[in-house]
């Protein structure tokens, strides 16, 4: 029964980990929450109901998130895994904690984030870390296995899998997510949660509230005969047996210490009972030495509530700020009634503005991952530096279809605000842009007309060329960006008809 | 582990062994069975030949009578455009074979045969007249046309009507129709102003010709204009069939009522609709077959076509001796029945269900590609195909349907497996490069913007 609290972990864990790929392989939508619950996405998104949930479930449990939430957490401790199963006498030492380093982390990803720097932020976040490598390395593996089910699956009359279409969608993104699994993943093999513990902003931020948890893994002194097994056992590298202290800012709640532990030394209990007495508090830095009797448990508890207090505000303040963007870009919105006439990338339907769009969102990738028509793609410079790996819309494998929603509905972060089909429907992304020096009926003196043929929302005409040959026009005030002309136009290697994006999309108004 | 090996060895012998035998066995069955039933069809042919007693007079085509001539007219009519050919795509005609199924026709009774100056690129005219010179010029009633949009004088007329005497080696044409007439612009110009119709009439006058029509292609005014403009035509041939005859393209049904009204005899073309209405699919087939067992399908498009009282004759443009023996059994005094009016309704409902799941008649044959732009044509039309034969075409107009969702799921599944995004139908600008290529002449165009309309249809509902 001792090590109940492991089973549970790994048991929820497995869940957890299972349910978001299942939502990421794509048919599962029923498993968006796990997404959902992401605690960055969670903030932008104002979702204050998962922030009071991860606030809770850290100040009152510790870091369980990291253990079981948090899919990149998940990942390492895979790796995790496969290190002891390979090396059987796997040790972990207690390191000094590298507080300058992760609290600068932490400062900066806070400071990019408030700046606009969201695409600098989202480098080091975790869940959209894994959102990236599930998109750019585990997805395309999955496409060539689901390619060959599909004429297995279409032979036996099941019509499940579809064939999909596999293809470099950036270069950059690819590589990137190659380094960081590598990174992510050697440093979990060789030294366990090494980067939950001194990159990771999440994982600093929660260490932060885990300090202060009602429950914790306490030692007793006084069964502890300092064999510094639980120490070698600590995959976060956060136990200091020598000197029977834990630093709870790093403890992810893994458990494994308890099993370790020949004494039955440690146990995970609220703070209150009575042995607590034994347990070093590290209310300010571990490496500040206080010795447990010289800690009093007012001090503890007034710390504690400050903590409280600062953590609601900082919610608060951190949601006003959000807030104010988003009515101001609202506002923006319905002022620029006139096309903006200039070279721009086109956003993802529902992103609103630019501005507001390089604000919420962390690259996950996710919208990318479930776009159906392949038309969303990391950016590599298109929106500047400043955007760099958010998705854009390219119409060179598809077109935007005007009947579906699911990027907006599968953004965590609402950088892709919720949309309904119906206001999907009037929300202008863009607007095309015919260049008649590219268009069949010039290069190829014949009629054709594919462009008007598929547009969803007749803002196309075809007027008279010559004697012979019509060309299209675009009424730019029906016309939505959706791109089925640009991907319909059968000129080459430029279509004829492109779509220009707008910085901040409209709504037709009818 | 010795013996286990063993074992092996022999397991694997024995398999090669097998395969071996199974694989020439086949070879041989296939051989075999090619050999016995292309032999099976040539001495039919040949004891045919030999056959010199006329067969009974229950196994001749019933015949109708020409109000104006009194003459005894078969009512199935052999239409030349369809002839075997050598090879397939080119005009020269198999004439060994299409002699026997000339004779076998002629035998059991079919007196009408309908040539034209293009049919086989004009070695129609010269081979019906090589055929029916070895018959009595009397038994036989030869129907021919002058080609409206070649005619651009008198001279031209009368250059082309003689040589058309020459080819087909007669001295007169029992039936001479004005080919093709589409629009009042051409009949107008043609037949008015440079004075052919009045040189057709007095050929009917020196009895060149002996009755004077014309076949229709053109819309319901047009077809009222020339009703009225000139009231003596013995005869008009119309198309005539189940699929279209209430079509708003083709009206049939309402030109043969006009035609009955000015009691003009009317002679049938297309019946089976360029062989569309002999294949139909697998659902209509069955439905058919289920009616009356023993019929063909195709039977069924021509008793349609030959029920109304006012029809001559029955034009089909036989390509197979299949077809010659087919129709004449249809046709034949002991097994001919007009459609009756529930049989009325059940071709109603077979055209239905034929519409929701009419096949293409692509065979693959890859003349088309390369596209392009790019469309892989006879991918397209293969899963179309397939999913039409299957007869489970998803109709977006009918989502009450109990199966539509599994049919759409079906439709749309094996649409984006089979055939990769780029070279879906969505891609085809109709610049019509392939139409001209196709052997089976099907409107690739037409078509590939039906099928994307359909997929756009089926994506936008929900499955």
């Amino acid at each position: 029964m001792k090590n109940k609290y492991r089973k549970i972990r790994i048991g929820l864990a497995v869940f957890f980990f299972a349910c978001i790929n299942l939502f990421f392989i794509g048919t599962f939508h029923i498993f968006g929450w796990t997404v959902q619950m992401q605690f960055i996405p969670a903030v932008l998104k104002s979702s204050i109901v998962m922030i009071v949930f991860v606030f809770l479930l850290t100040f009152l449990f510790g870091r369980i998130y990291c253990s079981v939430i948090c899919p990149l957490g998940v990942m390492q401790d895979c790796f995790i895994w496969l290190s002891r199963r390979v090396n059987k006498r796997k040790k972990y030492n207690y390191s000094n904690p590298k507080n300058i380093l992760r609290y600068s982390l932490l400062l900066f990803f806070i400071v990019a984030f408030f700046l606009g720097g969201t695409w600098l932020a989202a480098i080091i976040e975790p869940y959209s870390i894994y959102s990236r490598f599930f998109t750019n390395l585990f997805k395309p593996v999955l496409s060539v296995v689901n390619n060959f089910i599909v004429p297995l699956s279409d032979k036996l009359e099941w019509y499940f899998f579809v064939r999909e279409d596999i293809f470099m969608q950036s270069v950059m993104a690819l590589v990137l997510s190659i380094v960081f699994f590598i990174i992510i993943g050697l440093m979990a093999y060789k030294w366990g949660r090494t980067w939950c513990n001194t990159i990771c902003p999440v994982g600093s931020f929660l260490g932060f509230i885990g300090k202060y948890s009602c429950v914790k893994i306490t030692i007793d002194a006084n069964k502890c005969n300092h064999c510094l097994a639980c120490g070698r056992k600590c995959k976060a590298s956060c136990i200091n047996s020598k000197e029977q202290k834990i630093d709870y800012s790093r403890c992810v709640d893994c458990f494994d210490c308890i099993d370790a532990c020949k004494q039955h030394a440690l146990s995970w209990i609220p703070i209150w009972t009575g042995k607590n007495k034994y347990v070093v508090k590290n209310t300010k830095a571990d490496f500040l030495h206080i010795t447990a009797d010289s800690v009093s448990q007012e001090n503890v508890d007034e710390s504690r509530r400050h903590f409280l207090v600062t953590a609601v505000l900082a919610t608060v303040g951190t949601q006003t700020a959000i807030a104010d963007k988003k009515i101001n870009t609202v506002v923006a919105s319905v002022l620029h009634k006139q096309p903006i006439k200039r070279k721009f990338p086109i956003l993802p339907p529902g992103a609103n503005s630019l501005k507001q769009f390089q604000q919420l969102c962390v690259s996950c990738h996710l919208c990318i991952n479930k776009c159906p028509n392949n038309v969303l793609r990391p950016a590599t410079i298109e929106y500047g530096l400043a955007g760099l790996m958010q998705p854009m819309v390219e119409y060179d494998r598809g077109s935007c279809d005007i009947n579906c929603n699911i990027c907006s509905e599968v953004c965590p972060t609402g950088a892709i605000h919720s949309l309904s089909l119906k206001e999907k429907k009037k929300t202008q992304i863009g607007y095309a842009v015919y260049t008649p020096k590219n268009c069949l009926v010039l290069t190829d003196n014949i009629n054709c007309g594919n462009c008007v043929r598929h547009c969803p929302v007749n803002a196309i005409s075809m007027v008279d060329w010559d004697d012979d040959h019509m060309v299209p026009m675009v009424n730019v005030e029906k016309c939505i960006g959706c791109g089925s002309c640009e991907y319909h136009c059968p000129a080459k290697p430029f279509s004829a008809i492109h779509v220009e994006g707008y910085d901040i999309q409209k709504k037709i108004l009818k | 582990m010795e013996e286990n090996l063993g074992e092996k060895k022999t397991k694997g012998m024995n398999r090669r062994t097998a395969l071996k035998l199974l694989t020439g066995g086949g070879i041989a069955a296939f051989a075999v069975y090619y050999g016995l039933s292309h032999k099976e069809i040539s001495t039919f042919l040949d004891e045919d030949t030999f056959l010199e007693n006329k067969p009974d007079d229950a196994d001749r085509v019933i015949m109708r009578k020409d109000k104006i001539t009194g003459d005894k007219i078969s009512l199935l009519g052999f239409g030349c455009m369809r002839f075997p050919v050598i090879k397939k795509g080119e005009p020269a005609i198999d004439e060994k074979l299409s002699m026997k199924m000339i004779d076998f026709g002629y035998r059991h009774g079919i007196n009408y045969f309908d040539t034209a100056y293009p049919y086989h690129e004009g070695l129609s005219e010269t081979f019906i007249g090589k055929a029916l010179k070895r018959y009595d010029r009397d038994s036989f009633h030869l129907a021919d046309k002058l080609p409206t949009w070649l005619i651009e004088s008198l001279d031209d007329a009368k250059r082309i009507f003689n040589e058309q005497l020459r080819k087909c080696q007669v001295t007169y044409f029992d039936y001479y129709l004005l080919h093709a007439l589409t629009d009042q612009e051409t009949y107008d110009h043609v037949y008015e102003e440079l004075g052919v119709l009045e040189y057709l009439k007095e050929l009917k006058v020196t009895g060149k010709i002996r009755q004077l029509g014309f076949s229709f292609h053109g819309d319901l005014d047009f077809f009222k204009y020339l009703l009225e403009k000139y009231d003596d035509w013995d005869f008009v041939q119309i198309q005539y069939n189940y699929y279209d005859e209430n079509d708003p393209e083709q009206n049939s049904g309402i030109l043969y009522k006009l035609l009955e009204e000015k009691d003009i005899q009317v002679i049938v073309m297309e019946p089976v609709r360029g062989g569309t209405l002999a294949t139909l699919n697998k659902t209509a087939v069955a439905m058919l077959r289920n009616a009356e067992p023993k019929m063909s399908t195709a039977s069924w498009a021509i008793r349609f076509a030959s029920t109304p009282k006012n029809i001559l004759t029955v034009l089909s443009g036989m390509s197979a001796m299949e077809q010659v023996q087919d129709n004449v059994y249809t046709m034949c005094k002991s097994h001919y029945k007009p459609i009756s009016a529930s049989e009325r309704k059940l071709l109603a409902e077979v055209k239905k269900k034929f519409v929701q799941n009419q096949p293409i008649d692509c065979t693959g044959c890859r003349y088309c590609m390369p596209c392009p732009y790019g469309v892989d044509i006879p991918g397209v039309f293969k899963v179309y195909n397939e999913v039409a034969n299957d007869a489970s075409m998803p109709n977006p107009d009918n989502q009450a349907d109990k199966n539509y969702s599994y049919k759409r799921k079906k439709f749309l599944t094996k649409y984006k497996n089979e055939v990769s995004r780029s070279a879906q139908a969505d891609h085809c600008i109709a610049c019509g490069k392939c139409v001209k290529l196709c052997p089976q002449n099907i409107q690739i165009p037409m078509e590939m913007n039906k099928i994307d309309k359909l997929v756009e249809n089926l994506q936008q509902t929900e499955g």
